[in-house]
């Protein structure tokens, strides 16, 4: 894989912080971008090797930073919108961090429009305010948020609570610390995967491919992730994966109702055949309304004794058919395929395409004996297109 | 002094309104106007009052271009869910019995399925197939004797709904609709001169939301139909695969599709237009035309199978006109030659115009085929209507006792 086909654009002040985090757990090469307003903010940025930081809308802000106010902060990317889209270049898949809340966040919609216009697919992890924050921030994230959802090709929203635990007594500066290393160790592993060539690989090409073309496309998604050591790793990994608060965000289980589940392994050259078993086994066993899983595997030498899995959750096909499977429902369904999970499943088939830009997925599909002819024909007969 | 017509087509991408005066049956075209149809998908409305705006904004275009008010239309409908169906009429006969119009009338009726207000789908269009007299087929039953007449008659049927949304967008326009006519069917009026009627011919009208087909073998319909694929597949297709809005793919196909691979170009790119200053993106042209060429080459297969099955390509000897948006496409004609095995050209309106194609109609004719071929359905049909004494005619014949 080419490291320009993958990006890392971090939005604003807090997003530039994990963007870091996640360049000191990422193990393979990163080419990251550190977009910000405040210029006070990006010179504490420790520099390091394929990251760089970019102050814009300085004409119009003087490096003061947005004061909290979202247009601005989008009009300040609109002012520098052609040395960003020269600093973008052409990646194949763009992974874009933003913690809404902020001025600069109202950036994020924007630039996410200019990825889309240069066909670049977008995966986005947008972080909620804390709670205790003030109004303003939480209005200004619910304003963004689906903004940001109409333009990505897939994004997960993380409550800052939820990643910070829900502990109270925590100092507030170690709050932002804890949120900054659990999202950017998550990240940094997903990176990893993506970025290493493994037996199984999962690179930025088939990520893009599920992210623009598969179910995914458009929808939100859940993850999480947890490394694990010693003989019964695999077991332990799909516990704690099962019981991740990350995949219950409102009490609902999002990976039982997940229509597609992307599973990235990262071990050592110690990695066997039957953990890679225990973990889809149990994984398929929990996910009722599975349609598709995609597994990608990475062996790193330093890595030789431990088991990192993360697993992205997409879809939630049977939430939307009105069957959700709220939490500590699934053990008394015994954990097979329900029949709402097939409803699921024929009504899939039926436009596979999802919602992100098919201009036909709310018309009835045109079906022609098994085929769905809204879906693109080159893509049925797997043709694979030059660039 | 000749009666002046108005045809109303509401396709995917554009709503038509297009004019003509009707002399002793044959058609002068008069004027046309149109606008960017809103809220109908794969040829089904799907929001009326959209529609019925695009039909006020047409009507008064007209107005303006013609001076004349428009009061009563045909108008042509499409969508993937026309169905068609061979039905046989029988009536028996007696022994040396000269079979009339009555007995071909009765024949007629009886192959007429009753109506059923609640079923999903309503008659669109009947048309008279062949006739047989004690089972052997005959051109016109008219002076024969036999034990048995049957005529066999194509039915078109449409989904209910579909039908009557059309019709309340037409009422809502403030328009009465004469009739409703398969576009298929008009497009075949407007392309096929009677030659080709009788040598057997295929008409294609590739839309935006739909493909139309229609046979016409020995002067009949003999088989028709709709495919709800369109050129907004093909943009669409460009969207998903490259990744681009659909105004960027739309501008795409315009720029560099092609119905088959053009070797001279595989290594050229297209610039790609982009909302922002720099760094414009491009793409191989290769790749977009693969992707337009397998979805004509789909679209294209899945007719030619249905018309196989029909049994009608034996008998199509007069070749396919293809007409419609999409048939701009270029090396469209050849990729349907190649696939049907029948020489391809594209339709140009021609059939019972009293003066030749001129302007507006004359530039991209094929996209105003059907259009034109309701107007030209509409006045052949009222040429062949008894016409109404006047009324001074009938006080004239009242004194005369």
């Amino acid at each position: 894989m080419n490291a320009d086909d993958l990006l890392l654009i971090s939005v604003g002040g807090a997003a530039a912080t994990i963007a870091r985090r996640v360049a000191e757990n990422a193990s393979a090469p990163l080419r990251a971008l550190i977009l910000d307003t405040d210029d006070a903010t990006l010179q504490a940025i420790t520099p390091a090797v394929g990251v760089s930081t970019t102050v814009f809308g300085a004409k119009r802000l003087a490096g003061r930073g947005t004061g909290g106010d979202r247009n601005l902060g989008a009009s300040a990317l609109r002012d520098d919108a052609s040395q960003i889209q020269a600093q973008i270049g052409a990646p194949r898949l763009a992974v874009l961090l933003v913690c809404c809340g902020g001025g600069t966040s109202g950036a994020a919609p924007l630039l996410l429009e200019m990825l889309r216009a240069l066909g670049v697919a977008t995966l986005v992890f947008a972080t909620t305010p804390f709670a205790f924050e003030g109004d303003d921030r939480h209005r200004c994230a619910k304003i963004i948020l689906p903004t940001l959802a109409a333009q990505a090709d897939a994004i997960t929203t993380v409550p800052l609570d939820l990643l910070a635990g829900g502990d109270a007594a925590l100092p507030q500066a170690e709050a932002f610390a804890r949120v900054a290393d659990r999202l950017g160790a998550g990240l940094g592993l997903l990176w990893s995967l993506i970025a290493h060539a493994g037996f199984l690989p999962l690179d930025a090409e088939r990520f893009r491919r599920f992210l623009t073309h598969d179910v995914a496309g458009g929808r939100p998604f859940c993850f999480a992730e947890a490394v694990c050591a010693g003989e019964r790793r695999a077991d332990d990994a799909l516990a704690r994966l099962l019981a991740a608060p990350r995949f219950r965000p409102d009490g609902v289980d999002c990976l039982a109702n997940a229509a597609q589940i992307v599973v990235g392994v990262l071990a050592g050259p110690d990695l066997r055949l039957c953990e890679l078993g225990v973990l889809m086994t149990g994984l398929r066993a929990h996910c009722v309304a599975l349609q598709e899983a995609y597994l990608g595997t990475a062996n790193e030498a330093s890595r030789e004794g431990t088991l990192a899995v993360v697993v992205l959750a997409f879809g939630q096909a049977l939430a939307e058919g009105g069957g959700r499977v709220e939490e500590g429902v699934h053990e008394a369904r015994g954990g097979g395929r329900s029949r709402k999970g097939a409803k699921a499943k024929a009504a899939a088939r039926a436009n596979p395409l999802g919602a992100a830009r098919n201009r036909f997925n709310d018309v009835e599909p045109t079906l022609h004996g098994d085929q769905n002819l809204d879906t693109p024909t080159y893509l049925r007969r797997g043709i694979r297109l030059a660039r | 002094m000749g009666i002046v017509l108005g045809a109303l087509d509401i396709g995917t991408q554009t709503t038509t309104l297009v004019t003509g005066e009707c002399v002793d049956g044959r058609l002068s075209l008069l004027a046309r106007a149109e606008t960017p149809t809103q809220g109908v998908k794969k040829g089904i409305i799907r929001d009326i009052t959209a529609v019925a705006d695009g039909i006020r904004r047409v009507r008064e275009e007209m107005d303006k271009k013609l001076r004349v008010e428009i009061y009563d239309v045909v108008a042509g409908f499409s969508c993937g869910d026309v169905t068609t169906l061979v039905r046989p009429g029988r009536v028996s006969l007696l022994p040396g019995h000269l079979i009339n119009e009555e007995d071909v009338a009765d024949a007629e009726d009886n192959a007429r399925a009753p109506e059923d207000p609640d079923a999903p789908n309503r008659l669109l269009q009947r048309f008279r197939q062949k006739y047989e007299v004690n089972g052997q087929p005959v051109a016109t039953p008219l002076g024969m004797t036999g034990a048995e007449l049957v005529a066999n008659i194509l039915e078109l049927t449409a989904p209910r709904t579909c039908l009557d949304s059309l019709t309340s967008a037409v009422a809502r326009a403030g328009l009465r609709l004469d009739e409703i006519v398969f576009s298929g069917i008009a497009a075949a009026e407007a392309v096929l001169d009677d030659r080709a009627r009788d040598d057997g011919a295929i008409v294609i009208d590739f839309g935006a939301g739909t493909v139309d087909y229609v046979a016409i073998c020995n002067g009949v319909v003999a088989a028709a139909g709709a495919l709800g694929v369109g050129g907004n597949h093909l943009t669409n297709d460009l969207a998903l695969a490259f990744h681009i809005t659909q105004g960027q793919a739309e501008d795409t196909k315009l720029a560099r599709g092609a119905a088959m691979l053009q070797p001279d170009l595989a290594n050229a790119r297209h610039t790609l237009r982009t909302p922002f200053s720099a760094g414009d993106r491009t793409i191989s042209v290769h790749a977009i035309q693969t992707v337009t060429t397998e979805r004509v080459d789909e679209t294209f297969r899945i007719l030619r199978d249905r018309l196989r099955e029909s049994d009608v390509l034996p008998h199509v000897h007069g070749g396919i006109r293809l007409t419609g948006g999409t048939a701009a496409l270029p090396l469209i004609a050849e990729q349907a030659s190649s696939i049907f095995g029948l020489p391809c050209a594209i339709g140009v309106p021609g059939r019972n115009l009293a003066t030749p194609l001129a302007d507006p109609f004359i530039e991209e004719p094929y996209r105003h085929a059907t259009a034109i071929g309701l107007l030209n359905w509409r006045c052949r049909t009222l040429a062949r209507e008894p016409r109404k004494p006047s009324w001074l005619a009938r006080l004239r014949a009242y004194i005369a006792g």
